[in-house]
């Protein structure tokens, strides 16, 4: 199978990184204009104007065990149980039970911060996919050692490395403002998990991607070095 | 860099153009004429012996360290 090149696995990537990043500017942008008016008009209602964020319930680990052998089916205590403190601004219902709390808001501020964190995500998320289809193009013309390339790669490293602890920041303020003290499940109270394990992998993996771009640029200079040797 | 190719002068005694050196050394007209205008970072030694060969001459004709060039470098 050819790897690099015209009509290769990369030039088939190249293509598929295009769709993605165009799907993704209309999807973004739709999402976008659409938090942006439900802020705007706070009175209003919106099925589709909803928050959405992993969430720790203290509870459910003492049910563990239960939930696991069944005995204890999320569908039971999705309504019955799960109980918002101030039912006037906050709709809500269970989507994955153990893992994500869905409600929908009537407050623009709480909207606002929650677009703010998604902002955050999409912004990276674009930055890695524009540079990653700017490092294919060059796969497909087979030129992928310029500096070009070794500077994204430091680009996307860094990106992934600052932006986790920018997130992890942005949704303890979701957590602190928006979720703390606003909802209960059998009487214990529920907050967004922020889990190590889920920022630790991502910060790792950004600083492979530095340490690769580094090797990018040495890979330059021997290309530089071996086309300028007589 | 503080080695300075002296190819042309070289070149000039020698009444020698660029392309039938390069067609006699073996080597393209274009990286000949990296070498001849300093911008290359390596020769090789077998390069560097072809050239001597044709042009009758030795490398020392050919290279020149300038140290003052190397002072300011480092």
């Amino acid at each position: 199978m050819k790897l690099l090149g015209k009509s290769s696995m990369a030039s088939f990537l190249k293509v598929v990184l295009d769709i993605v990043w165009y799907i993704s500017i209309a999807v973004i942008a739709l999402e976008i204009i659409f938090y942006v008016y439900a802020i705007s008009n706070p009175g209003a209602e919106f099925e589709e104007a909803y928050i959405q964020v992993p969430c720790k319930i203290k509870a459910l680990d003492i049910d563990f065990i239960d939930f696991l052998t069944g005995k204890l089916d999320p569908s039971t205590y999705r309504d019955k149980y799960l109980e918002s403190h101030d039912p006037s601004n906050y709709m809500f219902n269970v989507r994955n039970t153990t893992t994500e709390l869905r409600f929908r808001t009537h407050s623009s501020i709480n909207l606002f911060i929650y677009l703010l964190v998604r902002l955050l995500w999409y912004t990276v998320y674009m930055f890695i996919l524009f540079n990653l289809r700017k490092i294919f193009g060059t796969l497909r013309r087979k030129t992928p050692f310029i500096h070009e390339n070794a500077g994204r790669m430091r680009m996307i490293g860094a990106a992934i490395c600052v932006t986790q602890p920018i997130l992890w920041l942005l949704l303890w303020v979701l957590d602190l403002l928006v979720i703390r003290d606003k909802f209960s499940l059998f009487g214990e109270p529920v907050s967004v998990a922020i889990r190590s394990e889920n920022f630790i992998p991502i910060i790792f993996l950004g600083l492979v991607v530095l340490v690769i771009s580094e090797v990018f640029r040495i890979g330059v200079q021997m290309r530089e070095e071996q086309e300028l040797t007589v | 860099m503080s080695i300075i190719v002296n190819l042309d002068v070289m070149m000039a005694k020698r009444k020698i153009s660029l392309n039938e050196l390069a067609e006699r050394v073996g080597i393209t007209v274009a990286n000949l004429s990296i070498l001849k205008t300093g911008k290359a970072k390596a020769v090789r030694f077998s390069t560097l012996e072809s050239i001597c060969r044709v042009l009758d001459c030795q490398p020392g004709d050919i290279l020149e360290f300038d140290r003052t060039e190397s002072e300011k470098d480092h």
